[in-house]
This record gives structure tokens, C-alpha cells and sequence, in this order.
């Protein structure tokens, strides 16, 4: 609070050696900052928004909500509806996308299918917010042998092949009246978690020697709250990145798995599932191929996107 | 002086890997090895010495951030080091710590009122409304100003942030403050500012600090007593005033030595003892006296028996065979 060194002019006078004054030692003021409160978020999304490419993602995405939602609901047509009188049609009007080999409307058959496709993306987020970001942080925190042990487990599941999973499940609860779309999820449950424990851990590792968590120590917070309170907001960066890159890698996954037949079956409609039926009739009818795959690909392009924006927005290194 | 800090024979051992990246061999890197000193209630204790000689480590482990390896750290009474972890997260709020690094200490998601409060409510003491109040009396106290309660630890500068890092450690009426080179990243104009604030409040809420530093102008001028450490070992211990002028060891010579002076015609005609060498490492020191590698009247003796702490007069402690 004393013995400031800086120099004021005297007043109207030019300046020479004679005309500089010491400023006061103490002047009893506090503190100030003259600059508008900037927060890490507000600056990411400053910086996000000059990302055209993510920010067409981001919207693409929420018109995909949208659709999923609003879109069945509002459809003269419900997915499974028949129309044998109206079977392959070409696309018009009346069936924008066309109809399929049953005379089923594409499009509303489409928009239900990104209802399964944006559930298993949610649910694939979710699981990467519990359990992977916890087991991370946990086996980084406690470190030693605790990381030792649930990393090796990692190792091990990392191993095991989605499909694999997949067929054994479709195996186990065959006959037992178990919707297949609970097989796609187990499997996404059991893998999709794993590379988002690795990351965290690696963040969490490096964030647990910082001072900032020395010094909640020595202020007395327990182990949970440095862990949940101090050290996962630090990660909270890298981890939205590797959710938005996850998300389209569990879609993909389950529009493969329902492709091959392992995943969700007829009358429901997944975007996989339509992209089987329409390989068919690929020869005479392209289009019933071509609005199912076009969803997939928008949807991965957008979310990888947003995650490559993201990435850029989010990364301290990148900070401008 | 009634005594508030009591280390007794402390030592602090890594396990360090030495076998290079695919062999495992361990071996214990002995960053603090057998100190022992007592602070006084309301003495500031400087503690010297140069990178990697285990200062920081004294530090933390006086306040449980790492457990002692051996030796005991009694604390009014109490051996901290035989305290369940419940009890010694009650007695830490007494025993406070400030950082080193401004940048890092603060966590970067926490706006500076929370980070303030935050020991007030791990202890949940009062409500809501009484922490924010003395949230504001803290920022008030260190010199900031308490409008800038929801700001983010980033929209400060240095100084600012080391202050938001003293309000904290005074959130709980700390009794003693370990200061770990708490203005070693701050500039000098800056780093007064802060010695003199923390002198201030030293008289005003009658704090005990080690003052770890290896700044031994700043440390002469606010420490009562001085430790200098030399690869994890004790080598002299005097009242500031009297160390600065009649050093004994070696050591601590040549740290004096190399301290600036700001005049420059007295800085050109003295003598600098320069130290050959480095420091050597820790996970293996030199037998006998471990300056002996680099002191300049190390003598045949020095490598076969290590030096005992003697005291020398007046609390003037050395650890050399030929100081007198």
C-alpha cells in the first residue's frame, strides 16, 4: 500500500526534470479495475462465434432438435402407417422424401429415426458426464495404485469390440422381450465412456499439482469438493470437446449397428434401419437411401463441427 | 516468547525413479533432512536458501500438505503429525498458507468472493449473508476494493491476486501464516507493497510467519530471526540483524555476498565469493558436511564427519567444524 513509485507531471507545465513530482506514498485507495467483467464463457463465445463452419453446426444441430421433436408430431403421416396403394412413390409433394416398399411416408420416417439417433446421443453424453468424467477424476485424484487399478481396467474394456458386445448382448436377451434399442445403449454405455475417462484423467492429473488445489487443501476442503468443486471445472473445456466429438461417433455407431440388422428392427425407424432398406431397392428407388444417409451425414458433419470449434474456442493455448 | 511451532528432527523423503525410463529403481530423494526450529508466537522467521534446498517443503509440510517422512511438528501443543485427518483439517484453520505463484493459486473458475469464502464455508460458519459481509471487510483489509467481489481472479493483476490469496488465508483468523515466496513473482515496486501490508497486518491481528524466500534483502527487512537451508539441512540460524553482519558459515557467506547493493560504487569495489559447482543432488549428497563440495575451506575432515548444529551464543547456530 506504500512506497509507490510512479511519477505525476505538475499541471499545464511541459515536461523537464524540474517537473516531476513524487506521487503520494500512501494514498489510501483501493484497488480498482477499470475494465468491463469478462468471463471465461463470454470469451469463448466471442471467439466461437467467429467459427462460421461451428456455428452452422450449432444450428443444424438445434434444427435437428427441433425436427426430432416437433416434426413427428406435426406429420399427417405416423412412421408406421401403411399404404399399399402408394408404394415407392418418387418423391412429391405429398411425400416430400417419397414413400418406401410399404407405402410408409420417408420423411416422417426420417424425422422419427433422428428421435433415436439424438436419444442416443444424449444418452451417450450422459454416461460420458457420469461415469467417465467421474472415473477419471477419481483414478487421477487418488492416483498411486487407485489409478494403476481402474486405468488397467480401462485398458481392458478399450479391448473389447462395441460389435462383440452388441451380438453377445442380442444373444443374452434373446426372446426376453428386451426393446433392441436397450442392447445399443448397454454397449454404447459400457464403451463410449472410456476415452472420456482417459481424458480427464490426463487433465486432472496435471490440474492436482497446481496451486490452486494445494491451496484448497490447506484451507481444509475435503477430497470430493476439490475434485468436483476445484479441479473438474478447470476440465470442463477439454470435456465438452470430447462429449461433441463422442455424440456423433454413437449415433454413427448405432445407425451401423441397426444397419447390419444387430441394432433397433422394423417398424421402428432409425436412420440406420432405413439406410438397410433402402440399399435394397438402391438400383430402382436411390431416394429411399439417400434422405436416411444424407441425416447421417449432416448430423456428423455438424457435430464435428461445433467439436472442432469448440476445440479451437476452448483450448487456453489457442486464447487470443 | 511462548512457542507456537515446534519441528522437531523433520525429515521429508521422495521416492524418486533413478533407473531411467524403463528400469524401475527407486531411490529417496531427501529434499528436507533432520531440521529442527521453533517459531515464537507473533516472530517472523525467514527461511533461506536456493532453489531445490527444500524450503517449500519444510512449508508444506508444516501445514499438512505432504505427511513427514519423520520427526514430529508440534503446533500449540499438538503434534500435527498425529492427528487423524479430521482433526488436522480443523487445525489447519489456524495454520494458513500463502503461494507462491498469483497466477496459479487462485482457481480460474471461482470469482474472487467465493474463493474468499470458501474456507468460511467448508467450516460453515455463519450464513450466507454474514460471509459475504466479512468477504467484503477481508477485500477491504488486504486493500481491495469490495465491489470487485464477482470478478474472476483473471481481471487482476499480480499484486491484486496475491492480495485476494492473503484474504483468503485470513478468512479463518489464522494464528500462523506459512508465506511461501509470497512475492518472489511480483515486481518490485509491487512486492514492497505487499511486505508492508503484510507487516501491517501482522501487528494488527498479531500473525506468526515463516517467510520463506530467497530474497535475502526482503527477508532481512522483515524477519526477526533467519534459517538458511542448504540441501535440505539447516546450516545457520541467527537473529536477522546479527546474520547480516557477522555470518559464520561459509554458506552463508556467499549468499550475503551476492545479495545487490543498490549503491553503484560500494557494489563495484566488493568482493563476490562465487560457489564452484551446483547444487548436488539430493537423492545423493555428499557424506560429512553436504556443503563440502563447494565450500571454499572445506578441509579432509569435512567429508568424514557431518557437522552438529552448535550453538554459538545469543541463538547464533551454525553447523560448521571451523566456524568461531
Amino acid at each position: 500500500m506504500a512506497a509507490q513509485t510512479a511519477w505525476q507531471f505538475k499541471e499545464g507545465v511541459a515536461p523537464d526534470a524540474g517537473s516531476f513530482v513524487p506521487a503520494p506514498k500512501d494514498s489510501g485507495e483501493l484497488q480498482q479495475i477499470a475494465g468491463r467483467s469478462t468471463t471465461y464463457w463470454s470469451d469463448a463465445i466471442r471467439r466461437i462465434r467467429r467459427n462460421k463452419l461451428a456455428v452452422v453446426g450449432f444450428w443444424i444441430i438445434i434444427a435437428l432438435f427441433v425436427v426430432a421433436i416437433v416434426g413427428p408430431m406435426v406429420s399427417p403421416y405416423s412412421y408406421e402407417d401403411q399404404d399399399l396403394d402408394n408404394t415407392f412413390q418418387s418423391p412429391t409433394l405429398r411425400h416430400p422424401f417419397g414413400t418406401d416398399q410399404l407405402g410408409r411416408d420417408q420423411m416422417t420416417r426420417v424425422m422419427y429415426g433422428s428421435r433415436i439417433s439424438l436419444a442416443v446421443g444424449i444418452v451417450c453424453a450422459a454416461l460420458n458426464f457420469l461415469i467417465g468424467v467421474t472415473y477419471g477424476g477419481i483414478s487421477a485424484y487418488f492416483g498411486g495404485r487407485v489409478d494403476d487399478i481402474m486405468m488397467r481396467i480401462v485398458d481392458i474394456l478399450y479391448g473389447i469390440p462395441t460389435l462383440i458386445i452388441v451380438i453377445l448382448l442380442t444373444v443374452l436377451f434373446k426372446d426376453k422381450g428386451v426393446n433392441p434399442l436397450v442392447n445399443v445403449f448397454i454397449a454404447i454405455g459400457l464403451t463410449y465412456w472410456l476415452p472420456m475417462a482417459r481424458i480427464v484423467r490426463g487433465e486432472i492429473l496435471s490440474l492436482k499439482e497446481r496451486e490452486f488445489a494445494l491451496a484448497a487443501k490447506t484451507i481444509g476442503a475435503p477430497n470430493n469438493r476439490i475434485l468436483f468443486r476445484h479441479l473438474i471445472p478447470n476440465a470442463m473445456g477439454p470435456i465438452i470437446v470430447t462429449v461433441t466429438l463422442e455424440i456423433p461417433a454413437a449415433i454413427f455407431t448405432e445407425a451401423f449397428l441397426s444397419y447390419i440388422g444387430l441394432g433397433v428392427s422394423a417398424p421402428v425407424a432409425s436412420w440406420g434401419v432405413l439406410a438397410s432398406d433402402g440399399t435394397e431397392a438402391i438400383r430402382s428407388f436411390p431416394y429411399l437411401v439417400l434422405f436416411p444417409a444424407l441425416a447421417i451425414s449432416l448430423t456428423m458433419f455438424a457435430f464435428n463441427f461445433l467439436g472442432d470449434g469448440l476445440r479451437d474456442a476452448l483450448d487456453p493455448r489457442l486464447r487470443q | 516468547m511462548d512457542t507456537i511451532l515446534k519441528v522437531e528432527h523433520l525429515k521429508k523423503y521422495f521416492a524418486v525413479n533413478v533407473g531411467g525410463p524403463f528400469a524401475r529403481h527407486m531411490a529417496s530423494l531427501k529434499a528436507v533432512d533432520d531440521v529442527s526450529f521453533e517459531v515464537g508466537r507473533g516472530e517472523t522467521v525467514g527461511l533461506v536458501g536456493e532453489t531445490g534446498c527444500g524450503k517449500t517443503t519444510v512449508g508444506r509440510t508444516i501445514v499438512g500438505l505432504y505427511a513427514p517422512t519423520a520427526g514430529t511438528i508440534t503446533y500449540c501443543d499438538e503434534n500435527l503429525c498425529a492427528l487423524t485427518r479430521e482433526a488436522m483439517r480443523k487445525v489447519r484453520s489456524k495454520l494458513q498458507m500463502i503461494f507462491q505463484d498469483p497466477y496459479a493459486s487462485l482457481n480460474p473458475r471461482m470469482t474472487v468472493g467465493n474463493i474468499v469464502e470458501e474456507p468460511m464455508d467448508i467450516f460453515s460458519i455463519g450464513t450466507m449473508a454474514e460471509r459475504r459481509e466479512r468477504v467484503q471487510e477481508l477485500l477491504r483489509t488486504v486493500g481491495l476494493n469490495p465491489e470487485h467481489i464477482n470478478r474472476f481472479p483473471h481481471e487482476f493483476s499480480g499484486g491484486q491476486r496475491q492480495r485476494i490469496g492473503i484474504a483468503r488465508a485470513l478468512a479463518m483468523n489464522p494464528e500462523f501464516i506459512v508465506a511461501d515466496e509470497p512475492i518472489s513473482a511480483l515486481d518490485v515496486s509491487i512486492q514492497a507493497q505487499i511486505v508492508n501490508m503484510l507487516e501491517d497486518l501482522q501487528q494488527n491481528l498479531g500473525l506468526t510467519y515463516l517467510f520463506i524466500a530467497h530474497d535475502l534483502a526482503m527477508v532481512k527487512h522483515i524477519s526477526d530471526r533467519v534459517i538458511v537451508l542448504y540441501l535440505g539441512k539447516i546450516v545457520e540460524v541467527d537473529e536477522s540483524k546479527d546474520i547480516y553482519k557477522h555470518p559464520l558459515h561459509p554458506y552463508t557467506k556467499a549468499l550475503l555476498s551476492a545479495v545487490p547493493i543498490p549503491d553503484p560504487r560500494i557494489e563495484m569495489q566488493r568482493q563476490r565469493i562465487v560457489l564452484k559447482g551446483d547444487l548436488p543432488s539430493p537423492v545423493n549428497p555428499p557424506s560429512g558436511c553436504h556443503f563440502r563440495t563447494r565450500c571454499p575451506i572445506a578441509q579432509p575432515i569435512c567429508a568424514e564427519q557431518e557437522p552438529e548444529l552448535r550453538d554459538m551464543g545469543s541463538g547464533h547456530m551454525v553447523s560448521c567444524h571451523f566456524a568461531s
